[in-house]
């Protein structure tokens, strides 16, 4: 059984309404171009003026939020200059292929010039919604990665610590660093082979929620268990979870501030009052007449009955430090993904059909060497290098990503559309 | 001590085969199994070599101290408290949960009253907020370290003084105070904090205690009986733990005070004619807990009285006592009089705060209603792991 699967909503609310859905064919899959609609131009216009307006005034006096904001804005700015360039370089070309007075020559070097300019189009429209797809509130974030097995027993748990063996090279390869925040195994041991009960990677590099969040979701194995005497192949599933990780109240450099955690209207607040801990009980007396070693600690949060326990350290206040870290994610990702939801059912003309938390996003099959992930429909064949975090497993990764993003795009684009539909009714 | 079931060492032995040792020293399975972890773990990073072989013979020695009821942190030589990492060894009392969750407790409560003013020691006019404390019976300096770590972030100046009578638990408190020194902010000059030789029934007449005046006194004296001692500590803590740290071993004749009670006693007579503020006892069980009030009141002069449960930070259930009334002789006329303590936390009966002088106001609520209390403490909770 899964705890808590979890998957991102935003990865999954993959297919719209057949009507709204091919509003735009994208560059990737289509011939025709990306149309964008014009209020999306409107907001890409107006983004790229903030740039050029703020880029003058830092020039004068520096200021870090500004800076910030003009690094946002920077992506926009860019693509859709190179957007309009090339619309006007069209533009040129068309009439001068119109122009009955272009002479022959000529008129055979801009219907080349043509050929090849509407080809680039294609990328650069593509660029262009890539940057005006709002990016994860969380992106930027630090993460941890939970891992825990679901259907198929003792394979399943087996197949748990491969995956966090895998995620754990991965992070190694990319210079992530990483820590082991909960290891629990069935039993006890933390060598080697030993079956896995649910372990928490914390990745505390900046931009690790945006790197990993499409790996979220279940995450299939097809093999022959070492203890399987017939040979039969087994299937089972291991449920992946990526949560933003929050920085503890009062640390540094962090991308929440201190009064986001302490706003109690933010996603990251968490009111103490609503917390209740549980310490492990000595039985007797307790005091000097013993010398027990418990450390565990148990956090309920009482609104909505999430738990978080944590034993994995000698020291209960790092235990409790532990768990707060990981209850303060849970509850950042549930609010949002509850927000989520609710804003895909006001505009439930879009209709988002949900993938359920129990779908199957990616399958390793041993028999054929072979990872396919079902989101972007990619097949690798070289097992050995994904479960060693290898290069295989990265293009995987960017298959998703790239699936992810056209997805938003979509989205945004229907969205807007909507919007637009919308004002003009009204 | 019942006997471990087989059907519990079958099954810890199918997991690990060391892990039946280890369930012999620690009782609990959940608790063998983290154990088991720990012990590996410490094995691993002690030896640098990767002969898998010596490590397991390593470990294998270890588990078996442990099935002979060694402490854990004996083993391992060290305990987390707090933030901090005491060294441990034979002949100085393991530091407790308990002691961690009162220590903080104290310390958070001073810390929300910085800057308010009245925290400002007499005893030191033009320096503003600085505070002395002391831990008598220190030990490893637990107590004496945590409250030096967590005050000296926020209060410009900290005195703490830990005191013992044993040189063994003077030596490991020194180390611990050379292993913890990051976290002390030693390199502030106005954080002090040292270890002296004393014997509080002697030594606390010494005019080099009488020069110190402590704001704030916490103490974990010995505090278990003769016969408590043979019938409610673990084996583990009978054949392992001095036994000085556990039962006072002065039997001086008080007619009027049982003689596990005597450390409480000397403390509050002296202490309560010098100008402290705030002194934390910790007791063993709720017994103890209202003859230590009692003692408070009788001898503390003007205090307010109070008794906190094992995790004083946690809000206890409704059912339990939130005041508790005692009873005791009015000193000059021997009539009785009655005073209702507040009782705070979850778990057990486990402190015993005394409160004098504008600290009352500062740290001591106003009493509710006007019900009357009940006079026993008979409540407690237990949260078994499921
Ligand atoms: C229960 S231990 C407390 C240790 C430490 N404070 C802690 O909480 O872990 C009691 C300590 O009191 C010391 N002690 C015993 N008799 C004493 C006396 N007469 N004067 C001062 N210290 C004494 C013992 O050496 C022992 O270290």
């Amino acid at each position: 059984m899964f705890g808590a699967p979890w998957i991102c909503r935003r990865c999954l609310n993959a297919s719209l309404k057949p009507s709204k859905r091919r509003l735009i064919r994208l560059a990737s899959t289509a011939t025709s171009h990306v149309a964008f609609s014009p209020a999306l131009l409107a907001r890409a216009r107006s983004m790229a003026q903030e740039h050029e307006k703020l880029s003058k005034e830092t020039a004068e006096s520096f200021d870090a939020k500004i800076a910030k904001r003009i690094g946002e804005l920077q992506g926009v700015a860019k693509a859709l200059k190179d957007w309009e360039d090339t619309q006007s370089s069209l533009a040129e070309l068309n009439s001068l292929l119109k122009d009955a007075t272009t002479d022959a020559e000529l008129r055979e070097l801009a219907v080349e010039d043509l050929a090849s300019t509407s080809a680039e189009l294609n990328t650069i429209s593509h660029n262009l919604a890539t940057s005006l797809t709002p990016k994860h509130p969380f992106a930027d974030l630090p993460c941890l990665l939970e891992i825990r097995p679901g259907v198929g027993g003792g394979e399943a748990a087996l197949f748990a610590a491969d995956l966090l063996r895998m995620y754990r090279a991965y992070c190694s390869k990319k210079h992530y660093r990483v820590s082991v925040l909960k290891y629990e195994t069935a039993d006890g041991e933390t060598n080697g082979e030993s079956p896995l009960s649910e372990a928490i990677l914390e990745i505390e590099t900046r931009g690790a929620y945006g790197d990993m969040r499409s790996e979220a979701g279940v995450h299939r194995v097809q093999r022959v268990p070492a203890t399987e005497k017939q040979g039969r192949t087994h299937t089972s599933a291991v449920s992946v979870l990526v949560l933003p990780s929050i920085p503890a109240s009062g640390s540094e450099g962090q991308d929440i501030s201190e009064a986001d955690l302490n706003d109690p209207t933010s996603d990251y607040y968490v009111s103490p009052a609503d917390v209740r801990t549980d310490v492990m009980r000595a039985r007797g007396a307790g005091g000097q007449h013993v010398n027990t070693t418990d450390s565990a600690i148990r956090l309920t949060h009482i609104p909505t009955n999430t738990v978080v326990s944590m034993q994995d350290s000698r020291s209960q206040h790092q235990n409790r430090a532990k768990a707060w870290q990981i209850l303060r994610s849970k509850l950042a990702q549930s609010r949002r993904e509850a927000r989520e939801e609710a804003a895909i059912k006001v505009r439930n003309s879009i209709g988002a059909s949900k993938m359920g938390r129990g779908d199957k996003v990616r399958t390793y099959n041993w028999g054929q060497q072979r990872v396919t992930d079902h989101r972007s429909g990619l097949s690798v064949h070289n097992l050995d290098d994904v479960m060693d975090g290898g290069d295989d497993l990265e293009k995987i990764m960017d298959s998703v990503k790239s699936w992810l993003s056209d997805k938003e795009i979509e989205e945004m684009m229907a969205e807007e559309a909507d919007s637009g539909l919308n004002k003009t009714t009204k | 001590m019942p006997r471990l079931s087989n059907a519990v060492l079958l099954r810890a032995y199918g997991i690990s085969p060391l892990l039946p040792l280890v369930l012999r020293g620690c009782r609990e399975l959940p608790s063998a199994i983290n154990e088991l972890r720990w012990l590996r773990e410490h094995v691993r990073s002690e030896n640098k070599s990767r002969d898998t072989r010596l490590l397991s013979r390593k470990l294998l020695e270890l588990c078996r101290r442990r099935a002979k009821g060694e402490p854990l942190q004996y083993l391992l030589g060290t305990q987390p408290f707090g933030e901090l990492e005491i060294k441990c060894r034979p002949g100085v009392l393991i530091p407790r949960p308990e002691t961690e969750a009162y220590t903080t407790h104290v310390a958070e409560i001073l810390l929300s009253q910085h800057g308010k003013g009245p925290l400002e020691p007499k005893t030191n006019q033009n320096s503003l907020e600085s505070l002395n404390v002391v831990d008598f019976c220190t030990g490893t300096g637990c107590i004496a370290l945590l409250t030096n770590s967590l005050l000296s972030k926020r209060f410009p100046r900290v005195n703490v003084i830990g005191v013992d009578i044993s040189s063994h638990a003077l030596a490991l408190a020194n180390e611990n105070l050379a292993h913890n020194l990051k976290d002390l902010n030693a390199d502030k000059a106005s954080s002090r904090i040292s270890f002296e030789a004393g014997n509080l029934f002697s030594d606390l007449k010494h005019p080099s205690f009488h020069s110190f005046s402590p704001d704030v006194v916490i103490s974990n004296p010995p505090y278990i009986s003769e016969k408590g001692f043979n019938t409610e500590t673990t084996r583990s803590v009978r054949t392992w733990e001095p036994k000085l740290a556990l039962v006072p071993a002065i039997t001086l004749e008080r007619p009027d005070c049982a003689p596990e009670d005597i450390f409480y006693q000397e403390l509050l007579e002296t202490y309560s004619t010098q100008k402290s503020r705030m002194m934390l006892l910790e007791i063993g069980d709720s017994d103890q807990a209202m003859r230590v009030a009692k003692l408070a009141v009788r001898i503390g002069g003007d205090c307010k009285v109070q008794i906190w449960r094992d995790w004083p930070d946690q809000e206890a259930p409704p059912e339990a006592p939130s005041m508790v009334r005692i009873e005791v002789q009015d000193g000059s006329k021997g009539s009785l009089i009655h005073r209702d303590i507040l009782v705070k936390g979850l778990g057990k009966a486990r402190s015993v705060l005394v409160l004098w002088g504008s600290y009352i106001d500062l740290l001591h609520p106003p009493s509710a209603d006007g019900t009357d209390p009940p006079e026993s403490l008979d409540w407690e909770t237990t949260w078994e792991k499921d």
